[in-house]
């Protein structure tokens, strides 16, 4: 045998290795939890929620002997990390962490998800909102923004991030127990708005305590809306000292996919409520100016329900809870083949009268303008709800429409000008063949998993691209799957699909 | 403009804070990982950060910020080396390294833009470190007057750069980046949490993942077409040239290099501006200065040269805001935010306060130095691994397209472990190869994606904040948007010119 071949038998006997690897379950029978217990969040390392599951984690692990993991599973504002753990195994192996701004995030997002589907268990994070004003400003007490919210009636700015968010939410509430009337401007993201303070754009942000951190000499928390005055800032008053019956905070606790044993539960339960009585767990509240609060499952749930029914209450009265989008004049599918048949006839009539040929680039105009028609068909459905303070969102979008639609008659016009060159030389049919190998590569990944599907597809596309060498076709792919699972599997702790067979 | 005594007592400080053999290391494995992280598609240097992120927990915080920074640094440059070699950017930053960095490996030079790739990343780096250092607090205050006004024109400005792009057909240019403006407008939309354009189909509701779409159009959009072009007996392996670029030759081009650098920093300082529009900015002025505008496009290692500098001098303009003001600037920054929070350290004016005062100027300035360091180490990495880069490019076409097919599937997939992402890639795929096939430039489609939502996102909040002529009491906005039309109306103006004196 020469050296080749013991290389394409090794590398490929690895990949049999791999697949072996990947389809045994390795999980430790015994007492839950025997395995390490997985701690989704939906914000990215270093965010808020972040920080608590690592500390609850390492906690866990120091005091307890617990393993578990922080995995952070970002997107669409948290409905990403819920539906994984919704999909996951229903073994008590995965927790999700929770955010009160989850109660939003469903109705908000149109989810089909809901609180329903979790148990939550742990209630660990009472986060107080405050308003916060810039110290130089003139408005810079709780005092000052309340006689200038009545002086300017109604046009007082208040930034925060996101409309519809517990931020947005907290203002409503505020107005109405103050009985005020402001305007809110969304800054997006908590950072974003911060800046704009610094900037002094606005008087007031509703955030939390903990956003003046580090920037004590420029800003400063006018007002918190706790049950009393944080140590860490005994000169900040409270609303209830204004005698204004208003509490308004953020919480973070864990919960649990509906389906899990209640025994699980339980244990979760106990073991969260013996960690936030941890010295390390109260210095950690300490730190962050939370309050000491611990719900157990029964509590936490029964919060959860009243606080979803409140949300819904609060986005009613802020206008947000109408569908701003009205029902499509037709169906879809009507509509693309309207449109689609309406192009095609523009475009041989006009070929029919200048006698000239429908050219690639041509066509492929017509298919822009077609789609741009129907973005902008898409546009005359959105909705600008009453009394929320922001520009129309197919503004810009008709704008790019406009461009689009002009810029490519005008380039239509000129290819039907252009004198005809001749027909351009047809390419190679591989491109189709390699199309349709992806096709079915993407069906493999689903059906049979990444690994086996990738090694068939190296293989086959490296035949349609005129490779003859199959030992060099079996190292390439063999050592490619060793490589993916080493980078991804091993080092990245990555998990790639396994299908839905053969898993 | 600078405290000199204060910093030099904290580089005394920051040099015995790092004085050991484990941060040494540190720059050392951060600058390898990097490098990977950068040369994997779907790999940004935000999620490079943020994958190791969690195993800097048991470090020192030095030695954690150090190796976090390092990967940070280092991706940025590795970026380049898949969009030079086989029209990949690693990284969004380096999109516009492609245009004439991969023109010089189809010229079968991929050393000359490889060398140039790794020496004005190295100048970059180190001169966005050096004005981190010395000009801090100035340009913190700078970054502080940005508002949503000076966002738009700096959006708008980083668009004009289309004019550029398009020089050979602009029409088709200006399409193509419309069409990147309107598909980044499918989502969320930013003032109200409705998804726009999803057709209801729930996944398109967070919007199209940028990453998945920048792969399938370069990578896949490249291979589909090359694989439809190609005769049968092309698919052999390719014989490349050695060359490097000679002392002469980095000399010649020291301007560039240092205004992109310059260039790089300033934009990487405005929090949310970000590196990406910095490399497209440094690529137009280098073209607009350029005594070869002609050869811009085809191979030009100015062209390579100024994305670079701008891309790795943005590092240093991205710490500016993050450590002074404590506002993460980029998605990198974000996860570096985390990281400082992890380890306790309260970002923010104080954070360069003597420590009685309750700062870590031992911190900070042992990542100053780190960076430097850091610097120079992917210098001769760089260097080192460029000879195994050219040797991989020169792999035949065959074997190589498959795999970079499944590595842009597998870079899309693991962003958020979504199937739909790989769908998206594919489909962005199918768009590239369209645009090709037609002659459209790509590159205007990225750069709408990239600067879509910040001109739609800034231009409503300066609406909603109030009349439109506010814009006219803006001096920083309007002399931006006065140079985004001369850059707009530039090209068209020398083309003329050129044509005149033809």
């Amino acid at each position: 045998m020469n050296q080749k071949t013991v290389l394409t038998i090794i590398t490929f006997i690895l990949f049999l290795v791999i697949l072996l690897v990947v389809y045994s379950d390795f999980r430790v029978e015994g007492e839950y939890p025997a395995n390490p217990v997985i701690i989704a969040v939906h914000s990215q390392p270093g965010s808020g929620v972040d920080l608590m599951a690592r500390k609850v984690a390492e906690i866990a692990r120091e005091e307890f002997g617990i393993t578990m993991v922080v995995e952070n599973h970002t997107g669409t504002q948290g409905i990403v990390a819920m539906q994984y753990v919704l999909n996951s195994p229903r073994d008590g192996y995965t927790i999700l962490a929770v955010t009160k701004s989850f109660l939003s995030t469903v109705i908000v997002n149109r989810s089909n998800i809901t609180m329903d589907d979790f148990h939550f268990f742990a209630y660990m994070v009472h986060d107080a909102e405050s308003l916060i004003v810039n110290k130089h400003a003139e408005i810079n007490t709780f005092e000052k923004m309340l006689t200038d919210a009545i002086e300017k009636d109604g046009e007082q700015v208040w930034i925060g991030p996101g409309t519809g968010g517990r931020d947005h939410l907290m203002a409503i509430k505020t107005w109405e127990t103050l009985g005020i009337e402001a305007r809110w401007i969304d800054y997006r993201t908590g950072p974003l708005s911060i800046l704009a303070m610094l900037r002094q754009e606005a008087p007031v942000y509703v955030g939390n305590p903990l956003d003046i951190k580090g920037r004590e000499d420029d800003l400063a928390n006018a007002i918190i809306a706790g049950p009393e005055r944080l140590a860490s800032f005994p000169d900040v008053p409270t609303f209830y000292e204004y005698g204004y019956d208003l509490e308004e905070y953020m919480w973070r606790g864990f919960s649990f996919a509906r389906g899990v044993p209640l025994e699980y539960v339980d244990f979760m339960e106990d073991l969260f409520f013996k960690i936030s009585q941890t010295e390390q767990w109260q210095k950690y509240l300490r730190d962050n100016y939370f309050y000491p609060k611990f719900l157990g499952h029964a509590e936490f749930q029964e919060l959860v329900e009243y606080e979803s029914l409140e949300t819904v209450e609060l986005l009613r009265e802020a206008g947000l809870l109408e569908d701003y989008q009205r029902d499509r004049y037709m169906p879809l599918w009507t509509m693309i083949l309207i449109i689609a048949i309406t192009m095609l006839a523009v475009i041989i009539a006009i070929s029919r009268i200048t006698g000239k040929r429908v050219n690639s680039v041509i066509t492929f105009c017509t298919f822009l303008i077609g789609a741009a028609l129907l973005f902008f068909f898409e546009t005359t459905r959105f909705l600008v709800p009453a009394d929320v303070n922001i520009t129309s969102p197919a503004l810009i979008p008709r704008l790019w429409i406009f461009i689009i639609i002009i810029l490519s008659v005008l380039l239509i016009f000129k290819e039907f000008k252009k004198n005809e060159g001749p027909r351009p030389e047809p390419g190679s049919d591989k491109i189709y063949q390699i199309l349709g190998l992806l096709l079915l590569y993407f069906i493999g990944i689903v059906a049979i998993g990444y690994y086996i599907s990738t090694f068939i597809f190296l293989i086959v596309a490296m035949y349609i691209l005129h490779c003859r060498d199959w030992k060099l076709m079996i190292t390439v792919s063999s050592s490619y799957i060793i490589a993916s699972f080493i980078v991804f599997q091993i080092l990245l702790s990555i998990h790639l699909p396994l299908g839905i067979i053969l898993n | 403009m600078f405290d000199i005594t204060s910093i030099i007592l904290g580089f005394q400080s920051g040099l015995i804070e790092i004085f050991s053999l484990t941060t040494l290391l540190m720059i050392i494995i951060g600058v390898i990982i990097g490098i990977c992280v950068g040369v994997l598609p779907g790999l940004s240097p935000s999620i490079g950060v943020a994958l190791f992120l969690p195993l800097t927990f048991y470090l020192s915080p030095t030695n954690a910020l150090v190796l976090l920074v390092s990967i940070y640094l280092s991706s940025n440059y590795g970026g380049s080396i898949t969009a030079i070699t086989i029209n990949t950017p690693g990284t969004p930053g380096a999109v516009a390294t492609t245009f004439d960095g991969y023109e010089l490996t189809k010229k079968g030079k991929p050393g000359l833009a490889l060398g140039t790739s790794i020496f004005s990343s190295t100048v970059g780096g180190i001169v966005g470190t050096i004005i981190l250092i010395l000009f801090t607090r100035p340009l913190a205050a700078i970054a502080l007057r940005f508002e949503s006004y000076e966002y738009f024109a700096l959006g708008v400005f980083g668009l004009t750069i289309v004019s550029t792009l398009s020089s050979k057909n602009t029409l088709k240019g200006f399409i193509a980046s419309a069409l990147g403006l309107l598909i980044v407008t499918i989502g969320f939309d930013s003032q109200l949490s409705f998804s726009r354009f999803s057709f209801g189909w729930s996944e398109l509701q967070d919007g199209i993942s940028f990453i998945p779409a920048l792969i399938g159009l370069f990578a896949l959009g490249e291979i589909f077409y090359s694989i439809e072009k190609a005769k049968k007996d092309k698919w052999v392996s390719q014989t490349l040239s050695k060359e490097v670029p000679k002392l002469k030759q980095y000399w010649k081009m020291r301007k560039v290099i240092l205004k992109s650098s310059v260039i790089g920093t300033l934009i990487g300082s405005i929090p949310g501006a970000g590196g990406t529009i910095a490399t497209f900015i440094a690529y137009n002025e280098a073209k607009r200065s350029s005594k070869h505008p002609e050869e811009f496009g085809t191979g030009s290692l100015e062209g390579v040269a100024a994305p670079e500098a701008a891309n790795n001098g943005s590092v240093g303009g991205a710490l500016i805001p993050l450590l002074t003001l404590g506002i993460p600037g980029s998605a990198s920054t974000a996860v570096l935010l985390g990281a400082l929070m992890i380890h306790r350290i309260t970002p923010g004016p104080n954070l360069f306060q003597s420590k009685a005062d309750g700062g870590h100027p031992e911190i900070i300035y042992g990542l100053f130095i780190s960076l430097l360091i850091a610097n120079v180490f992917m210098f001769f990495l760089g260097r080192f691994g460029n000879k195994l880069w050219i040797r991989i490019t020169g792999v035949s076409k065959n074997i190589v397209f498959p795999i970079i097919i499944a590595l842009s599937f597998i870079g899309s997939y693991f962003l958020e472990g979504s199937m739909i992402d790989v769908v998206f890639c594919f489909g962005f795929g199918l768009l590239g190869w369209l645009l090709r096939r037609n002659d459209f430039p790509t590159a205007p489609v990225v750069l709408g994606l990239i600067l879509g939502r910040m001109i739609e996102e800034n231009l409503r909040l300066s609406l909603v904040r109030g009349p439109i002529s506010l814009f006219l009491g803006r001096p920083i906005s309007i002399v931006i948007l006065i140079l985004a039309i001369v850059s707009f109306i530039w090209p068209f103006l020398k083309a003329k010119k050129n044509k005149k004196e033809a």
